[in-house]
């Protein structure tokens, strides 16, 4: 009876791995160019997060002219912002950029709410 | 039996790759948060050449460092150019006499004596300071102000330096536990973005996480109004004080909060509090009304404060009648601050004088939206509002009766603010209070070294920024001192790790 308990664990964790990368569906641009969850995930049954090192593999470090955006608010300020070099120091790639889900502006979620730009 | 064993084994196996393993890290100084704070230890630790590490709940630097306008100091190179004449013992004779001696005399002194170095120190590395200035009028010319009006500037000159010179940063990692052996404190615990155990090993830990005003349960326990809304940024809920509480720290002054007066009950930060036209705060003009020096009254209409009394003040009064309350004017007051302008406007960010063309418009938005009212009697505005109708009339007949002899024998409010309430409409703007931050925490000594209920130092514990209580008695006090918040946290950044280099030998 044990024995029955004990054995159902190793099938609990692979179900539920399984069920958690299937939710998860490749969007955009990565899914026209044929991306699959190893190319981020280095592996095909994802549990977590990919490294900050797969964006970057592709994408570089954003340090160059992708680095400057023009940021709007809501009463026609207009700014230029050194995006990713911004106060807000090193933050990981996928806090704004999603693969599998919309893309968010995190400076909005954190303080200043009312910038609007697109976010790839 | 062997497939039982071989059964048993595989399980086991697949837990234990599955499960969390742990991280373990060695340093000499663990810094708890990223803030003013902490980014300052950060630089300072490495300066003196002692090994450090940050760990930062948030996924991105700075807390409410990336709000601060300015820092206090006093007797500062750019004081003495404009010959402002505050140093360290006036500030300390006036600081305790305000605080009647019920705060830290020792640790005031020596931090106040370290203020003007650490403004060159800070330019030293980086930061820029464009003049030393004072909210008030005639007021105490402490407030020295970052390039660009924000703290972000330093968060971004620290924390690049910090990494620059080797510091390791590791955000999105929140410290749940100080690791306590043999009555010191070794490290801490923290929690990776994974969910991962990190055990980070250290000769000394410097909490700096904030204090606690977005924790609504601390809040409750221990500020007087249990409805304190708080702006600044996420994140800052009492992590810092829980584990220095759970090492044995006596907490102090933990009733006060960096006072910020009257806001628009139920709006959005964003919504009304930013430059005039030039963000998203939509309804500044009509917090600006809020705050100009005409009557204001408690939730039930009785007058409460000299309505030109200094925010701490302000917020003192309206704490004793449960931390709310209205502005309350009529016709005429309403069309001087269209036709002449608001006379205060409000701390930059609505000009003084500026005049409120879009009232009705914007008045209108705050009806709709709950925290405008709008009556033909003051008897209807009173049942709009929930106000006893019998109250406010006494405190509109008396101030129409104030006005008349053009002497407030109530408050003694200068004379030249005295508004009659006589011509309907009436208007009521309703106001909460807010915070910038709390600043109750850990018992410190002027070495910003952690102290227990017997007064005794915790060895290897320090605490900075609002983590750190001691400064403050029963009110915030800018009005005679601007940016002390900010400057506390930034100078007990720099401090804090100096003596931990001098308890290692290391200077």
């Amino acid at each position: 009876m044990y024995i029955k308990v004990v054995a159902v664990l190793p099938f609990l964790f692979l179900f539920t791995f399984l069920a958690w990368a299937e939710n998860e569906k490749i969007t955009g641009l990565h899914l026209e160019n044929e991306l699959t969850c190893s190319s981020c995930h280095l592996t095909d049954t994802p549990v977590k997060r990919a490294g900050q090192q797969a964006c970057i593999d592709c994408h570089g470090d954003m340090q160059d002219d992708h680095n400057v955006v023009v940021l709007k608010n809501v009463s026609g300020y207009e700014t230029k912002s050194t995006i990713h070099t911004s106060h807000a120091g090193q933050i990981r790639c996928t806090l704004c950029h999603s693969m599998h889900k919309p893309s968010v502006l995190y400076c909005n979620e954190g303080c200043h709410h009312t910038w609007q730009i697109n976010v790839p | 039996m062997i497939k039982l064993k071989v059964l048993l084994f595989s399980v086991f196996f697949i837990i234990s790759v599955t499960s969390y393993a742990a991280q373990t890290i060695d340093t000499d100084v663990l810094i708890i948060g990223a803030g003013a704070g902490g980014s300052t230890a950060g630089v300072s630790a490495l300066e003196q050449g002692l090994g450090a590490v940050i760990v930062e709940k948030m996924p991105a630097v700075g807390g409410s460092g990336n709000y601060m306008e300015g820092t206090f100091a006093v007797g500062s190179y750019m004081q003495l150019q404009d010959n402002i004449g505050v140093n360290a013992e006036k500030q300390f004779k006036t600081v305790m006499d305000f605080h009647h001696w019920r705060i830290n005399a020792d640790v005031l002194n020596e931090w106040l004596k370290r203020t003007a170095s650490t403004i060159e120190w800070a330019e030293k590395h980086g930061v820029k300071f464009e003049r030393v200035m004072t909210a008030f009028v005639d007021g105490n010319r402490t407030w020295h102000m970052f390039e660009g009006g924000h703290g972000s500037s330093l968060i971004k000159a620290f924390n690049k330096e910090f990494l620059d010179k080797g510091g390791k940063l590791y955000t999105e990692t929140p410290a749940k536990k100080l690791i306590f052996k043999d009555g010191k404190v070794v490290g801490a615990i923290a929690e990776n973005a994974d969910g991962e155990e990190v055990i980070i090993n250290a000769k000394a830990v410097i909490v700096a996480t904030g204090g606690f005003p977005c924790n609504k349960e601390m809040i409750a326990k221990y500020l007087p109004y249990a409805g304190y809304l708080y702006a600044g940024a996420a994140g800052r809920d009492g992590d810092g004080i829980r584990m220095m509480e759970a090492v044995g720290a006596k907490l102090v002054n933990m009733n006060v909060v960096m006072q910020a007066g009257l806001w628009l009950k139920d709006v959005d930060t964003n919504l009304q509090f930013g430059v005039d036209g030039r963000s998203s705060a939509k309804y500044v003009r009509l917090l600006a009304a809020l705050n100009q020096p005409y009557l204001k009254v408690s939730p039930k209409g009785a007058r409460v404060v000299d309505e030109t009394q200094s925010l701490e003040y302000t917020s003192n009064a309206f704490e004793g009648v449960g931390g709310e309350g209205f502005a309350v004017f009529d016709e005429n007051t309403k069309n001087e601050m269209i036709n002449a302008g608001m006379k205060n406007g409000y701390f930059g960010m609505v000009e003084r004088g500026q005049k409120f063309d879009n009232f009705d418009k914007l008045f209108a938005e705050g009806e709709k939206m709950g925290f405008c009212f709008k009556a033909n009697t003051l008897d209807e505005l009173a049942k709009k509002t929930g106000m006893d109708p019998k109250l406010l009339k006494i405190s509109t007949d008396r101030m129409n009766a104030m006005y008349a002899a053009k002497y407030d024998d109530q408050f003694y409010k200068d004379p030249k603010w005295l508004r009659p309430i006589d011509k309907g409409p009436f208007y009521a703007i309703k106001g909460s209070l807010r915070m910038y931050s709390t600043t109750g925490g850990a018992a410190v000594n002027s070495n910003f070294q952690v102290t227990d209920t017997n007064g005794a130092v915790i060895p290897g514990l320090y605490a900075i920024g609002q983590d750190a209580g001691g400064l403050y008695s029963d009110s915030y006090d800018m009005h005679i001192a601007e940016g002390t918040a900010s400057s506390w946290a930034i100078n007990g950044g720099r401090f804090a790790p100096m003596h931990i280099a001098q308890t290692l030998g290391k200077k």
